[in-house]
């Protein structure tokens, strides 16, 4: 048996954090909180960790001898300017909320104008790339549900035989939405099992 | 103890025995070695044939029954002759030598009851018969070849005259077989009777085999008297004087005599047929005459050869019977110096006895050399070879003839036998291959700037229209008059908490990303309004790192139009949540502890707003502004269970509608607003006329249509121009 404490340590904390949500006791709900809490806190960590990972990296591309990644170089600015501008004035500051408001949000605002125009271009070439009747459902699904996203047949849905037909098309999106959740239930559910049982153990590496 | 051991080889032998089965010598000193034991050396027969030494032989191996002591001592080994030595000076003398008289051997053979039983059939039909009654049990062919052979008593007596012996074990068969041919050839009709039989060696030992040879080639003629003193010494000592040699011979049970020639003067001519014996192959004899030569002479064999071997060695005379052909060259060299006794050992004619035939298994087994020496040499082996390396060699196998034979191979026709109408495909298979290769690589460059051509208009028309519409704000795009249900329980609620006495306190979870709050942010603005609007307390935690960022731009938004709030005293900022599920777990267990600070530091749940709450359920609402399926479903899996009756309420993007609806039907979510479909609805529920959903309203729907248009337009154009290009 590969880590048997890490197993040992994996399968006792599932178990008691299991019966902690199912029987309402004192010490079960304080020991399976303490559990959380330490997660929680490993999130946490993991976060720092993974900033201090960026940081590496882009370390490596800015000072390595063959192409050398001038662009690193700005992040690695623009990061030491953030976290003393954080640390100083703390997060709540007007300023600091601007560092987002102003800066982060259009430029992710605008990758997602950039994604809506490549998705465009890719759906007007879809029949030069590749046919079939794959390629035609796919077309006029789209077509259908961005008529019904914009709105544009609400004021003609009082209209019966119309309204029945939105109705059971609008069905289909959460027909679909409830077969992915059950399979994602049943999914959490096996990797739950298996990681109580010590079957999977992502923990031993 | 059944068994006694044998003194000189050590082998296990049965109580009853007087010899020894492997080795043939007495287990007890008073018990006699018979002499035509089988013999060790397998050379003896060779002596027999040579007749030089037959005279030493006899005096050696045919040891007198008084003198066996003293010539087998040199064999004893010193620890048996101390025994006998001190058993000589306890015990008498043995009373062997002395005769028993006639009445005490039935007495022995009594003792014999241990014996098999066919052997003392054998022995009871023997003893009282006669040479004639033997006969009688024997097959009517045996009697009628006995009868041929010996037309009139002979006075000879042959042991190896062909007794067939059914069944003879082998330890048993060599002196049972003397000692029957000895019983029958003295009890019955005398020792002038002789007994001669067809051969049936198929069940009987070599060595037995051996004696018969050895038996039957031996006249008694050539026997050397001196080779029979013993016999004589031994009647004059074992039989009172005066009595006939045809005493009963019974004590003599237990033990075999060596074969007894008695010296007759006028032996059977079959006995003197040595070379015509029936029984023996051609084979033996390299000079003989051929098996079927009945009259043949033994004198008419030619021993020319061997004789020239021999001639200057001075034992021409020794050269006297056919046998002697056989002999290897070494034994020839050694028969010279002893000194011949040619005259005795003559063959003399035969009579006219009939030629024997040799036996079918003896034809079988004899080398094929002596049958057919010629046939192996066949024309083959014969030929010469003439040309080429191994010219000279013979016996080289052919094959110069197939070499040399060839004939030109078949010339075919390579030319392909097509019609015109498969003439036809293959040129135009030949076309349509030609026009692949062809048109390669231009066309990719051609699709390549082309692509970048498309993206580039169709991005500028995007955003041209786009600009346009918010520029221009013509109202074309009208609020839909019917409203999602999701919607209407999402404005009920609002509703419903805000026009309370007691102003309500919401937990709002921001859980987006900046991408999307452009569409989250416009949608949540009217309702955060509206919960501002009732004086409600807003507890904002999120679960993403740049969450209370946007938590103070939402909260600016709505507060602009709210200036009667107090957001410093209504609104506190619990900050970021790190664990995505496990983080709401240990939300939805004690809040207290998973968010016990604000974004400034201070202690969060001992401001006037959360003071007194240590549960989720002790909340109002819960209002959840995600993008996020994923941490959606969480919010429904962990948190959920823990408010209790507290309503859930969402504000979603539309990618994340469709996976939420579940919960909404399952009165999970008790309110959803999602997209900008859902904000119009709620804003239309609100009767708002300036809401933010209202202000990018016509843009969005024009946005929406323009790009299916272009997806109508891209499909009918590349699809018509597939049709067109379409072969026929």
């Amino acid at each position: 048996m590969r880590a048997p404490l890490s197993t040992t340590i994996a399968i006792g904390a599932g178990i008691l954090t299991l019966l902690g949500f199912f029987i309402s006791v004192e010490a079960l709900t304080s020991v399976r909180s303490l559990l959380i809490e330490w997660a929680v806190l490993l999130a946490g960590v993991a976060g720092l960790v993974a900033i201090a990972h960026l940081l590496s990296v882009h370390w490596r591309k800015m000072t390595a001898s063959r192409n050398r990644n001038v662009t690193s170089a700005f992040l690695l600015i623009a990061f030491g300017i953030t976290f003393a501008a954080g640390m100083v004035l703390k997060p709540g500051h007007p300023t600091i909320q601007k560092v987002v408001t102003h800066i982060q949000v259009p430029i992710e605002a605008s990758l997602m104008g950039v994604l809506a125009i490549s998705l465009t271009v890719a759906a007007i070439r879809l029949f030069q790339r590749r046919g079939g009747w794959m390629s035609v459902l796919f077309a006029v699904s789209a077509f259908v549900f961005l008529i019904l996203g914009s709105g544009f047949l609400s004021s003609a849905a009082n209209i019966p035989v119309l309204k029945d037909i939105l109705a059971a098309v609008n069905t289909l999106p959460v027909a679909g939405a409830r077969g992915i959740l059950i399979g994602v239930a049943l999914g959490s559910l096996t990797t739950g099992l298996r990681v109580l049982l010590g079957t999977d153990r992502p923990y031993s590496g | 103890m059944s068994e006694i051991i044998c003194p000189y080889c050590g082998s296990s032998n049965d109580i009853d025995a007087l010899t020894c089965l492997s080795c043939k010598k007495p287990l007890y000193d008073d018990v006699e070695v018979p002499d035509n034991a089988p013999q060790q050396d397998g050379m003896d027969w060779l002596n027999t044939f040579r007749g030089f030494d037959t005279e030493t032989n006899a005096s050696t191996s045919i040891a007198e029954p008084g003198s066996e002591s003293a010539d087998a001592e040199p064999e004893i080994p010193e620890w048996l002759a101390r025994i006998r030595a001190l058993k000589g000076d306890e015990a008498p003398p043995l009373e062997e030598e002395e005769p028993l008289p006639p009445e005490e051997i039935p007495s022995l053979l009594e003792q014999d009851a241990d014996l098999p039983d066919w052997i003392k059939e054998i022995k009871a039909s023997d003893a009282p018969q006669s040479g004639e009654e033997n006969n009688e049990d024997f097959p009517d062919w045996l009697k009628d070849l006995s009868d041929e052979e010996n037309p009139t008593p002979e006075p000879e007596v042959s042991v190896g005259s062909g007794m067939v012996l059914p069944d003879i074990p082998d330890d048993l068969s060599l002196d049972e077989a003397a000692e029957l041919n000895f019983n029958s050839q003295s009890e019955g009709a005398g020792p002038s009777e002789p007994v001669s039989l067809p051969m049936d060696t198929g069940e009987l030992p070599d060595e037995f085999f051996r004696d018969i040879i050895v038996g039957q080639t031996q006249p008694a003629e050539e026997v050397d008297q001196s080779d029979l003193d013993w016999l004589d010494e031994r009647a004059d000592s074992n039989f009172p004087q005066g009595e006939p040699t045809a005493q009963p011979l019974d004590e003599l049970d237990g033990q075999s005599l060596p074969t007894l020639e008695q010296p007759e003067p006028a032996p059977s001519a079959a006995e003197t047929e040595p070379v015509e014996s029936p029984e023996l192959p051609e084979w033996m004899f390299e000079s003989g005459e051929p098996a079927g030569n009945e009259t043949a002479e033994p004198t008419e064999i030619d021993f020319a050869p061997v004789e020239d071997n021999l001639a200057g060695t001075g034992s021409e005379d020794l050269i006297t019977a056919p046998q002697e052909a056989e002999l290897p060259d070494w034994l020839l060299e050694d028969e010279a110096a002893p000194p011949a006794q040619g005259p005795e050992y003559l063959p003399e004619a035969p009579s006219d006895l009939e030629a024997g035939k040799m036996p079918g298994w003896l034809h079988a087994v004899r080398p094929i050399e002596a049958a057919a020496p010629n046939l192996v040499a066949s024309a083959e082996e014969s030929r010469i070879e003439a040309s080429g390396p191994l010219a000279g060699y013979q016996g080289v196998l052919p094959g110069q003839g197939v070499v040399t034979h060839y004939s030109k191979p078949p010339v075919y026709s390579a030319r392909m036998q097509v019609t015109d109408k498969q003439r036809i495909y293959a040129t135009l298979f030949e076309s349509l291959i030609a026009d692949e290769t062809r048109v390669g690589a231009p066309a990719a460059a051609k699709t390549k700037s082309s692509q970048l051509v498309m993206r580039l208009v169709v991005g500028l028309v995007m955003v041209v229209a786009l600009l346009a519409i918010l520029i221009l704000q013509p109202g074309f795009a009208a609020f839909p008059t019917l409203v999602p249900p999701e919607s209407v329980a999402f404005y009920d609620s609002v509703q419903t908490l805000t026009s309370a006495a007691t102003p309500p306190r919401v937990l709002v979870a921001l859980d987006y990303d900046p991408s999307l709050s452009g569409e989250l942010r416009t949608i949540s603005t009217s309702v955060v309004e509206d919960w501002m609007a009732g004086n409600s307390g807003l507890a904002f935690i999120s679960l993403s790192p740049t969450g209370p960022a946007l938590v103070s731009e939402l909260v600016n938004a709505a507060a602009a139009q709210n200036p009667a709030y107090l957001t410093a005293e209504r609104v506190i900022n619990l900050g970021y949540l790190p664990g995505g599920a496990s983080a709401l777990a240990a939300l939805a267990i004690n809040p207290t502890r998973a968010a016990p600070t604000t974004m400034d530091g201070l202690p969060a749940w001992e401001s006037l707003l959360l003071q007194g709450m240590t549960a989720v359920a002790d909340f109002d609402a819960i209002l959840l502004l995600t993008d996020n399926a994923e941490n959606s479903r969480a919010w429904v899996e962990q948190v959920k269970p823990a408010a209790g009756d507290t309503p859930l309420l969402v504000i979603s993007s539309a990618q994340v509608a469709p996976a939420l609806q579940p919960y909404v039907q399952s009165g999970q979510i008790s309110g959803m607003v999602s997209g900008f479909t859902g904000g119009a609805a709620y804003e239309q529920l609100t009767q708002s006329a300036n809401g933010p959903v209202r202000r990018y309203w016509d843009a969005y729907q024009g946005g929406m249509l323009l790009i299916a248009a272009l997806m109508l337009i891209g499909a009918a154009a590349f699809g018509i121009k597939k049709f067109v290009r379409r072969p026929k």
